[in-house]
């Protein structure tokens, strides 16, 4: 009977800045362990940010193809979740910009992201939720649309939010409270 | 759909990412970084010579450009209107426009924006896209704006300022018909405070630097006792200014802007401005949060503990109360 190499004690994850270091300097390997990391947290935000968009795969390739080379730049003056976190927010940014209103709601595949186990009625109803919301955030500026979903969403700090979207925490959380008052104001005029 | 509702059913959104899908996205990241690898690879070998030569001048340039100044200098200019004139001067995309009588200087070129000083009499400026922005001074009042027009009036130590339809309004309510412009800047003579009688009314302020920093708010021009002037036909009966220079909505939203240039000393001026102002705004809370913070940036803890005292004493908003609670409890605590 020959040894047999025991699996079960964990092996260490490698740091996040460790990897990123490798991967500026070709790694391949390595860059394919912070995408495994990563991929999904970035494809949540965008879904997120950008609603369930037809394009959200490519807009996540895209993450990726931008994160490979800006790793190079990273001085790891915060963490790499934090820099993907940007690469994606621009990302998702341009892509919001590039396209008009009605599209931004129009292109989206509300079906994929609901549970087939509805009713037709509550499948209709919650097609009918998810598209009111993104109609409403598809009026805000992308900036704001942004400071909204990063904040009130997922509950990151003022300060999270001003390091990823890289403005001081006075001025993305005027950019929450200025989407607030916005979607407020869009409700009352709905509502009338 | 109240905003509440929007927050729930965003984050409600699964967004998860199956194996099949993260597979293929992997692929397709694979294969672009090789493509962009072996365009490197296939561009360096095929124009090596192009990029020796590019690596040669950009060494040249570099070279050059610092013997030069960083500060990029542009003379001062004085500009001047006479009653009844106006004068345009050009720079960089900028057109500045004088009503006269009206006396300006256009200063150093710093910061990426052009300084403007105005002494008396109402200016217009008006910025294509890619221009520098404008660093307006009138008395004691600065301000950075990148309004595609803006304008500035200065009469009798009272300053009035706008962009878009504020500054249209300010411009219709100037008081002269001009004549056609001088295309060239001029440098004009000392101006006689002398109203000409076929002129409708206009009283030449005494300078701006011996009056007290004013308060925003205007007057309708007044006529000289000895003087009694045919208004032309086609001038309109002088009508009451605004008597707000912002509104409470521009201030916040010139502030956001000078926050996300990082220009925090011109963020605070637009944030004291609408905390003073406009006591009563229901930003007036938020402000003196986003004022808070600006001084714990700056390390004075003692002016950002005051402000924050005066939301927790006074301020309405429940959700920037919390937030001032929370960072009076983390200053308090250094």
């Amino acid at each position: 009977m020959g040894l047999v190499k025991s699996r079960s004690a964990p092996v260490a994850e490698e740091a996040d800045s460790d990897l990123a270091r490798r991967a500026a300097e070709g790694d391949r390997a390595a860059f394919e362990s912070i995408y495994r990391r990563h991929a999904d947290r970035v494809f949540a935000l965008l879904t997120r940010l950008v609603g369930p968009d037809r394009e959200r795969e490519d807009l996540l390739q895209e993450v990726f193809i931008k994160l490979h080379p800006a790793l190079a730049r990273f001085r790891f003056e915060c963490s790499l979740q934090t820099f993907v976190y940007r690469i994606t927010v621009r990302v998702a940014v341009d892509h919001l910009r590039g396209k008009k209103p009605v599209d931004l709601v129009d292109d989206l595949d509300l079906d994929a992201e609901i549970d087939p186990g509805l009713s037709p009625a509550d499948h209709a109803a919650r097609v009918e939720e998810l598209a009111g919301a993104f109609a409403l955030l598809a009026k805000l500026k992308p900036k704001h649309r942004v400071a909204f979903v990063l904040r009130e969403v997922m509950a990151l700090s003022h300060d999270e939010v001003a390091r990823i979207v890289d403005v001081h925490p006075a001025a993305a959380r005027m950019r929450v409270a200025l989407a607030k008052r916005a979607l407020a104001r869009l409700t009352d005029k709905e509502q009338r | 759909m109240r905003p509440s509702q929007v927050r729930e059913t965003i984050a409600s959104l699964d967004g998860r990412l199956d194996d099949v899908r993260r597979e293929q996205a992997w692929r397709g990241i694979e294969n672009s970084l090789d493509r962009a690898t072996d365009t490197r690879r296939a561009g360096f070998w095929r124009y090596r010579y192009v990029v020796v030569v590019a690596v040669l001048a950009t060494v040249i340039a570099f070279f050059v450009t610092t013997r030069r100044s960083t500060t990029v200098e542009i003379p001062s200019t004085e500009l001047a209107a006479e009653p009844g004139q106006r004068t345009v001067f050009e720079r960089d995309g900028v057109t500045l426009t004088l009503l006269g009588p009206a006396r300006a200087t256009v200063a150093g070129h710093h910061d990426g924006t052009v300084h403007v000083n105005i002494a008396s009499g109402t200016l217009v400026a008006d910025r294509t896209d890619n221009a520098p922005g404008l660093t307006l001074t009138a008395g004691s009042n600065t301000t950075v704006t990148h309004d595609r027009r803006f304008a500035v009036r200065v009469e009798r130590g009272m300053v009035v300022l706008g962009a878009g339809e504020q500054a249209k309004e300010i411009v219709d309510r100037h008081a002269l018909e001009l004549t056609p412009a001088s295309p060239a800047p001029v440098t004009p003579p000392p101006v006689a405070p002398v109203v000409t009688p076929p002129v409708a009314p206009v009283v030449t302020p005494p300078p701006v630097d011996e009056q007290p920093a004013p308060r925003p708010r205007v007057v309708a021009p007044q006529l000289r006792p000895e003087q009694h002037v045919e208004s032309p036909p086609e001038v309109r009966e002088p009508t009451k200014l605004p008597e707000v220079i912002f509104t409470a909505t521009e201030l916040y939203r010139r502030a956001e802007a000078a926050l996300a240039i990082k220009d925090l000393s011109a963020a605070r001026t637009l944030l004291e401005q609408l905390v003073r102002d406009y006591p009563k705004d229901p930003r007036v809370d938020a402000a003196r949060y986003d004022l808070a913070l600006i001084a714990r940036a700056a390390n004075d803890s003692a002016r950002a503990l005051a402000l924050l005292d005066q939301i927790l004493a006074s301020g309405t908003d429940a959700g920037i109360r919390a937030a001032a609670k929370r960072l009076r409890e983390q200053l308090g605590s250094k």
